[in-house]
């Protein structure tokens, strides 16, 4: 079943020693229950609208996104994310719009995905759907996005003229002095 | 091991004064040296350090034999000017502490994202670069003391970790590994981040330490990544 990804905070969704006031997820607590309301500022809207991108069945072009989304940035970082699966657009009976992404990869543009028409109970359903499989938050760690987009631009799949100078410096420099 | 090294040690938490040394030179002036550094650096970073208790510190470093302090711009021979060159040096510090107390305040207000520079980096970079090892205590003592905001603190563990700056490479790498310990996952994820985009391969011992008192099962997996991430490297 093809899935969506969302570009999350990795320690938004995780629980803290420090927070002995957030209960533990169990059967009487629910996933909402036991999430730091953090968590929803990786989930914020712009004009109802909520920005994914579309991950193929087998999760197939998942390392052309990624690479995609970390090109497309100022700087090398560890890219972490979310997943989530088309069933939760029609429990919820959630909008999609296919707008073209702005990334330098024209292919991975056209996975870009945009949720439509979203109100609060749709982006807390969202936020339930993640929180209650922890397998679905994953990080890409800085030498794995180094690694991915260098080959990514060795295979052309990205443009190096597109990349921001910062992130072509940072990627081809010497490891630290 | 010299008096003031005991000292030191009984002063500074045993394990990351320990580390701290470890892997340097044998040569006992090079560890006096390092000690040295890192005594005043604890001194430094108190946030009720005088003028006068300041000047005290600096100049028993330059009292102990083979010692040039480099690091802080203070030579044998500077000792031997009046003490007004130093007051003078003091107050500059203050005044760099209070730049970098104004600037984690403002970062509050700011919005940070995955991969881009924001004011708050930028100012940072330039702060450092600029002021060097002076602006590091002040730093070191926002982070660790928890007074700053963990959001905050943990981008700037990030961007101290990015930076390329050889003369604070050591206290940087010393705040990374200090921040692992953290009691905020947020500042011990700026830490590991930091930690993975300095690529200093001295930090895999300290990694693997931190893995192993971890809380969070997830976030233990996302520290033996970069250990692994910085073995293959």
């Amino acid at each position: 079943m093809p899935l969506f990804l969302r570009i999350i905070r990795k320690y938004r969704w995780l629980k803290d020693e420090k927070m002995n006031w957030l209960p533990e997820y169990s059967p009487s607590v629910t996933p909402l229950a036991a999430l730091q309301a953090d968590a929803l500022i990786d989930l914020k809207t712009e004009d109802n609208r909520l920005s994914v991108w579309h991950i193929e069945d087998g999760e197939l072009n998942l390392p052309e996104v990624v690479a995609a989304v970390a090109a497309n940035r100022e700087r090398i970082d560890p890219l972490d994310y979310a997943l989530f699966d088309q069933g939760f657009l029609t429990q919820n009976d959630v909008k999609v719009d296919c707008t073209k992404g702005a990334t330098i990869s024209e292919k991975a543009n056209h996975w870009h995905r945009d949720l439509i028409e979203l109100s609060v109970d749709k982006v807390v359903a969202l936020a339930a759907t993640v929180a209650q499989e922890p397998n679905s938050i994953r990080r890409v760690s800085p030498a794995e996005i180094r690694s991915l987009v260098k080959s990514s631009l060795q295979s052309g799949q990205l443009d190096a003229g597109k990349m921001k100078p910062t992130l072509h410096t940072e990627l081809f420099r010497d490891a630290s002095s | 091991m010299t008096s003031m090294a005991q000292s030191a040690t009984a002063e500074a938490e045993t394990m990351s004064f320990v580390d701290y040394l470890s892997g340097t030179s044998p040569d006992p002036c090079e560890q006096i040296r390092r000690l040295a550094a890192w005594q005043t650096g604890v001194l430094m970073s108190q946030r009720d350090v005088s003028s006068s208790t300041l000047l005290t510190g600096l100049s028993r470093l330059q009292s102990i034999p083979y010692i040039q302090v480099n690091e802080f711009e203070i030579s044998r021979t500077y000792s031997e000017q009046s003490g007004t060159d130093l007051a003078v040096h003091a107050q500059s510090i203050e005044d760099i502490e209070i730049l970098v107390d104004g600037l984690f305040a403002a970062a509050g207000e700011e919005y940070f994202e995955d991969g881009a520079e924001n004011n708050f980096s930028r100012s940072l970079a330039n702060v450092v670069e600029t002021h060097g090892k002076w602006a590091m205590p002040e730093i070191a003592h926002l982070i660790l003391s928890g007074t700053s905001n963990p959001e905050v603190a943990s981008e700037a563990l990030r961007w101290l970790g990015r930076m390329r700056h050889a003369p604070t490479h050591e206290y940087r790498f010393w705040l990374l590994c200090k921040s692992l310990g953290a009691s905020s996952l947020r500042v011990r994820d700026g830490a590991l981040i930091g930690m993975a985009l300095m690529e200093d391969r001295r930090a895999v011992s300290y990694l693997r330490k931190a893995a192993e008192r971890e809380y969070s099962s997830v976030f233990r997996r996302d520290i033996l990544q970069i250990v692994a991430d910085l073995d293959q490297g």
